[in-house]
């Protein structure tokens, strides 16, 4: 796993690999706050996100932790591009997303693999079908990627059941499905909120190490999660929110010992 | 299902369009689509209805004034006696642009005087029939009106020359007035068929935002969940049409069927249809899927720019 941290430091106006200070930076916040409409979080005046600043290097391994309601959510869906900031700025590959015209969003979203956390799976598509959106939204022909979702059917387990729909799965089958789509495309950003949370301990392990493998090979990976032996364990960076405010990034011993 | 090889289905324009050989990734609510593919259909069939109508207006429409208007009428005051209309009627066919001249039966000036509601019973056998010509024009040459009339007064006739003009005017007017009618309720419905499937297009969108956000989570543009939408709809058009038109067909037959046993003139139904206005009919399915796709692409795009 690298072990890259993470950087608060304000550097936004220059632009991604042609930086010379930060040659590797994947997703830079730079003073990020949200807002939802009509949410509790408005009604109490706070910010679901306040004035975060965060430094994702290119290639780096990242977890995101926080107690629930922290905004961890809120933060990897500014991340995946599901909102935008109401303040602040976000660049990502090189590309303010606040500024960026809507039909420039797609192209940034198919370098970003997300895993979500209820999976989100479209239950009248089989487990087959359910893998190959990312090519399907691209076009491609089904003989371009039909070798590709078998395999990686197969690597998570599922290559007997390709056919079955999400609802006669188990939880854990689920995830699996959702973990396999969202790096079938082979992104340069994987996201994943919650990932070993329905699975059992063997095939979680299987799972994050999936996620190290796409890392060797330079996807910058992000995972919100509340296994802090998982998070002990990996001796990645850190990133801890509380009450929507980026509090601690840290090495991982440091965030774990800042619970007692 | 399992992606494949589709072979000689293999086309791309079949895979973009009607989303040949793979599950749609929008699929229909079959709560909605029942109900707008009888709303679509019954449109569609009114639709063809009000388009067989206006083709029926313009054919009748033509029938008439041609009929009026490669025609004469010669009404011959004096003299009256049998030699002299014969003469006159020889008179007549010499004249240049003239096809034909007759001397119209008794029974049938009887005829026309009982149209206009000379409901007078065994009176009219007591009434002063008019001496009439029926004249026919070739092409329409209303010019011939005046040679006749000059030859005939030459001829020492008195008569009058009734181009029909009045009449065909008026029948020119009244079907014009008919086929805008008909041609408003055509467009009227095309718009309200229009608006469902916008308005379904949209509601479609709105049940399935989830499924939208997934596809735009993995990078679908706007233009391919639209695509998605519109080929939905497209098949829905084309069906629902294709019903439409067949029940359309249907009652037109049934209906010239009754008009041809119950009417008789002008109004017999065989006589405003044609075997070939059939294309009315079957074009009428593919007008639908094509206005229905335009119609949910435009909806669709608009609603995709207030989704994720």
């Amino acid at each position: 796993m690298n072990d890259k941290s993470a950087h608060t430091r304000s550097n936004f106006g220059k632009r991604g690999t042609d930086n010379a200070d930060f040659p590797k930076a994947l997703v830079q916040f730079e003073n990020v706050s949200l807002k939802y409409n009509n949410s509790i979080a408005e009604k109490n005046r706070n910010l679901a996100l306040d004035r975060v600043s965060l430094r994702l290097e290119r290639g780096g391994f990242y977890f995101l932790t926080g107690p629930s309601g922290a905004g961890k959510s809120t933060l990897l869906k500014l991340m995946y591009l599901a909102l935008r900031p109401s303040q602040g700025d976000i660049e990502m590959f090189g590309v303010n997303v606040g500024k960026a015209d809507r039909d420039e969003l797609p192209s940034l979203r198919r370098r970003i693999g997300v895993v979500f956390q209820d999976f989100r799976l479209l239950p009248h598509l089989s487990v087959f079908d359910n893998l190959a959106l990312p090519f399907r939204v691209r076009d491609k022909a089904p003989a371009d990627y039909i070798d590709d979702v078998e395999e990686l059917l197969n690597w998570v387990g599922l290559g007997k059941r390709m056919d079955a729909l999400p609802e006669t799965l188990s939880g854990g089958e689920q995830q699996r499905v959702a973990i396999a789509r969202a790096v079938v495309g082979k992104p340069d950003l994987l996201i994943a909120d919650e990932p070993t949370g329905n699975v059992d301990p063997q095939m979680g392990a299987r799972l994050i190490r999936l996620f190290v493998e796409l890392n060797k090979l330079g996807t910058t990976i992000v995972i919100a999660t509340h296994d802090h032996e998982m998070v002990a364990r990996s001796g990645a960076p850190v990133l801890r929110l509380e009450h929507g405010k980026l509090t601690q990034i840290s090495a991982p011993h440091r965030a774990a010992n800042s619970r007692h | 299902m399992k992606f494949g090889d589709f072979g000689f289905l293999n086309f791309e324009f079949f895979r973009r369009f009607f989303g040949a050989g793979e599950t749609p990734l929008l699929p229909a609510d079959s709560r909605q689509v029942r109900p707008l593919t009888i709303v679509v259909a019954i449109m569609c069939g009114l639709g063809c209805l009000a388009a067989l109508t206006v083709r029926s207006g313009f054919r009748a429409a033509d029938n008439w004034t041609n009929d009026l208007e490669s025609a004469l009428t010669v009404l011959v005051s004096s003299p009256r006696d049998e030699q002299s209309l014969t003469r006159a009627v020889v008179i007549s066919r010499s004249v240049e642009g003239i096809a034909s001249a007759n001397l119209m039966p008794r029974t049938k000036a009887k005829a026309l005087l009982r149209t206009y509601g000379a409901n007078i019973g065994a009176l009219i056998d007591e009434l002063p029939l008019p001496s009439l010509i029926e004249v026919g024009l070739v092409n329409k040459d209303k010019k011939a009106a005046g040679l006749l009339e000059a030859e005939l007064k030459k001829a020492g006739f008195n008569v009058e020359i009734d181009d029909h003009s009045r009449y065909s005017g008026e029948i020119l007017r009244t079907s014009m007035v008919l086929r805008g009618f008909a041609l408003l309720a055509l467009l009227a419905l095309i718009i309200a068929a229009v608006a469902s499937i916008g308005f379904a297009a949209r509601a479609a969108l709105e049940t399935r935002r989830d499924a939208v956000e997934i596809l735009h989570l993995v990078g679908a543009e706007d233009a391919f969940v639209a695509r998605e939408v519109q080929s939905r709809f497209m098949r829905l058009g084309l069906i629902a049409g294709s019903i439409g038109a067949f029940g359309a067909g249907l009652m037109t037959v049934l209906g010239s069927g009754l008009m041809f046993i119950g009417a008789s003139g002008m109004t017999k139904g065989a006589d405003l249809l044609k075997w070939y206005d059939i294309w009315i009919l079957l074009l009428a399915p593919i007008v639908t899927a094509v206005a229905s796709a335009i119609a949910a692409r435009i909806a669709a795009r608009s609603t995709l720019r207030e989704l994720v």
